[in-house]
């Protein structure tokens, strides 16, 4: 009963605090939305998708099977978002390309059994791999017709060839993390970290303002008293980052996996990690500014090897043994593996790794809060 | 058995010893004053009281429980006033009072009841929804009272609760505690307040460095300085006496000069007087008025200790 009344009594005193709401809600939250948007170029799938892309084309002729065959071609290699209009205007094209209105326009020549390719810069990708696919079609068909020496059917070569030579496949064969994916639980995983700043300063001012002494002065258990503060701001970081993932999930679509239940889960075990550490921290540290400086170094150091900032890739020796230090390194790693592998092996050992280090901590604010003398002087 | 009884307490905080060798027997029903300087040994001595700091050496029993095996009982019928106030300012005067009183055990109706019973005690009723931070420190002083009594205790220890408050706020809670009192708390009420001892208190204990060098009512302590006197003399305004020259006379111990009142101290066997009064004659000074005084408490405790209590 006395756990529970100290816990909503950490739960209101935290709720009043418009730093601890700030800290984290609005910054992570805007956070995300900066970065997802900015850095998105940085995350460009490996496979280039060929969405939204506006293609004209002109058939010089009265399409023959090789019109059509390059027109199915093309057709098949656009998704639904995209366009492919045939214009009987070249020039009207020629004029939109210029414009950026599309991406590019393929002249196709009956006569000649050649294709032309106008590119815009601005789609540059996009137009790149329509040349791919349209220089693969093309060569195989000229190829085959020189080898064999007569006409044969262009619809099953030109098709043939897409299929063989121009794949849409990306190198790593799976699902790829936008930057708003990434960083929708990169920094929500981080921010619950920075959250210990909070528990460390509610701590100390605990002890600042003799409210512990005070507490410690009745029948109540150090226990009870200890437990009651850690669920307490447990149950406020719970609201708090339910709130900047349902932001995440439901204004930014951001990617919690098809069983997202299990990020959660991963994001709760790292919130009581980060109570424990703050509280116990906040009962060792008398000084609140040597032990928020303290976990701020400490933070950013996780973060880097734990790739909250960006994907880690070539740190060498250094980078391949920190991140195992690093507890934010393996949340993101866990969850990321969870989301887009399909792999819960990192995942389990994350979520063991959040666990055991909570528990060392909350020991150590165990011990701590029992030396009640030095806890009244400071 | 006392409701506290102390036997050889000391405490050490390093080379300094804080608490050095101090007995107290201190009876239910009383309130007993622990009166000291600054840095006399007043806060740790009721942080031992109340578990919070653990003695060196000695024995403790409160209400006849000895505190090194079985204090966990007695709390709950202990209330700590803290010399610095102990409150969250991001909750409301009812929030913080029924937090605590919620500590000791206290639930539902009981709960509610008796959070009003203590915020009514101390007059913070019409507020009780505001937050602590727009208090003024006269009332965060009162609701910190509020706080340790809202259980109903036994035993009230005050550590120094007037500082640094305005007179009204100070009246009002050295009349609540006398209310306390004869409610039927025993309360231990530390201060470096002559006045507050001096009014309120059934018996005080003097400490000074660490130890308590005399213990009694007001006037028991008073006349433990038998060996002196006070001659309070009135003049005209706007004569110029020179505190030296009285100073000078054989066996004026003292002179203060306050407006036209002046205040000197002889021993208590000396013809002391018919010489200061010489001393006007001869230089037809009128004197308005003379009276004579007996110690007070404030001279007990210069002559007990050597310094004043603000030094």
């Amino acid at each position: 009963m006395r756990i529970l009344t100290i816990a909503i009594k950490e739960f209101w005193h935290n709720l009043r605090n418009p730093k601890v709401m700030l800290l984290l809600t609005l910054i992570p939250i805007i956070a995300i939305l900066l970065l997802g948007t900015a850095v998105s170029n940085q995350f460009s799938n490996p496979a280039i998708s060929m969405s939204n892309v506006q293609i004209e084309y002109y058939i010089a002729g009265e399409g023959s099977e090789f019109a059509t065959s390059i027109v199915r071609l093309m057709n098949d290699f656009i998704d639904k978002s995209g366009t492919l209009q045939r214009v009987y205007q070249p020039q009207e094209s020629v004029n939109r390309l210029k414009h950026n209105d599309i991406a590019a326009y393929v002249l196709i020549n009956e006569a000649e059994q050649s294709v032309k390719l106008y590119k815009n810069q601005f789609y540059y990708e996009k137009a790149i791999i329509l040349e791919g696919l349209l220089i693969s079609a093309i060569n195989h068909y000229n190829v085959t017709h020189n080898l064999t020496g007569h006409e044969a059917d262009p619809s099953v070569i030109i098709d043939q060839a897409a299929k063989d030579y121009v794949s849409m496949q990306g190198l790593a064969g799976q699902e790829w993390p936008s930057a708003m994916d990434y960083y929708g639980v990169a920094f929500s995983i981080l921010f619950v970290f920075y959250g210990m700043t909070t528990s460390i300063t509610n701590t100390i001012n605990d002890k600042k303002n003799g409210t512990l002494a005070r507490a410690l002065l009745s029948p109540a258990a150090q226990k009870e008293l200890l437990v009651g503060k850690i669920i307490g701001e447990v149950a406020i970081k719970v609201i708090q980052m339910a709130i900047v993932i349902a932001t995440t999930m439901f204004i930014y679509n951001v990617n919690w996996g098809a069983k997202p239940q299990y990020a959660f889960i991963m994001i709760f075990a790292q919130i009581i990690l980060s109570v424990s550490i703050g509280t116990a921290l906040g009962l060792i540290f008398s000084r609140e500014e040597i032990a928020v400086s303290l976990v701020h170094i400490m933070i950013v150091i996780f973060a880097f090897f734990g790739g909250s900032y960006m994907p880690l890739s070539g740190l060498g020796l250094l980078g391949q043994i920190g991140k195992f230090f690093s507890p934010i390194w393996w949340s993101t790693t866990g969850i990321f593996s969870l989301i887009y592998v399909g792999d819960t092996a990192i995942y389990s050992i994350a979520l063991l790794v959040n666990v055991f280090l909570a528990l060392v901590f909350i020991g150590i604010a165990s011990l701590r809060i029992r030396k009640k003398e030095i806890l009244v002087n400071g | 058995m006392g409701i506290v009884k102390a036997k050889n307490l000391v405490k050490r905080y390093g080379e300094i010893l804080a608490v050095n060798h101090v007995d107290l027997d201190i009876d239910e029903g009383e309130i007993y004053g622990l009166l000291g300087p600054n840095g006399a040994g007043k806060t740790t001595i009721t942080n031992i009281l109340c578990d919070l700091v653990g003695k060196d050496s000695g024995e403790l029993w409160i209400m006849n429980k000895k505190v090194d095996q079985s204090f966990a009982q007695v709390k709950s019928q202990i209330g700590v006033v803290p010399q610095n106030v102990a409150l969250y300012e991001d909750l409301t005067a009812q929030e913080n009072v029924m937090f605590f009183a919620s500590l000791y055990g206290l639930k539902r109706q009981v709960l509610r009841s008796r959070t009003m019973e203590a915020l009514e005690f101390v007059s913070l009723v019409e507020v009780k929804n505001r937050m602590v931070k727009t208090f003024s420190g006269g009332m965060k002083r009162r609701l910190n009272i509020a706080c340790a009594i809202a259980h109903r205790p036994q035993l009230i220890i005050m550590d120094e609760p007037t500082v640094g408050i305005d007179p009204q706020s100070r009246s009002h809670i050295l009349n609540s505690v006398k209310k306390l009192n004869k409610l039927g708390s025993t309360v231990i009420y530390t201060t470096h307040y002559m006045e507050e001892v001096e009014q309120i208190c059934t018996r005080i204990g003097i400490l000074d460095h660490g130890k308590v060098i005399a213990e009694g009512t007001s006037s028991e302590l008073q006349s433990i300085v038998t060996d002196r006197k006070i001659i309070i003399i009135k003049t005209g305004i706007g004569i110029g006496i020179d505190s030296q020259d009285l100073k000078s006379i054989k066996g004026v111990i003292t002179v203060t000069i306050q407006d036209n009142n002046i205040r000197i101290e002889c021993p208590k066997e000396s013809d002391c007087i018919s010489r200061v009064l010489n001393y006007f004659v001869q230089r037809n000074i009128i004197i308005h008025d003379i009276k004579m005084e007996g110690v007070s408490l404030e001279t007990a405790f210069l002559s007990l200790t050597g310094r004043r209590l603000r030094d």
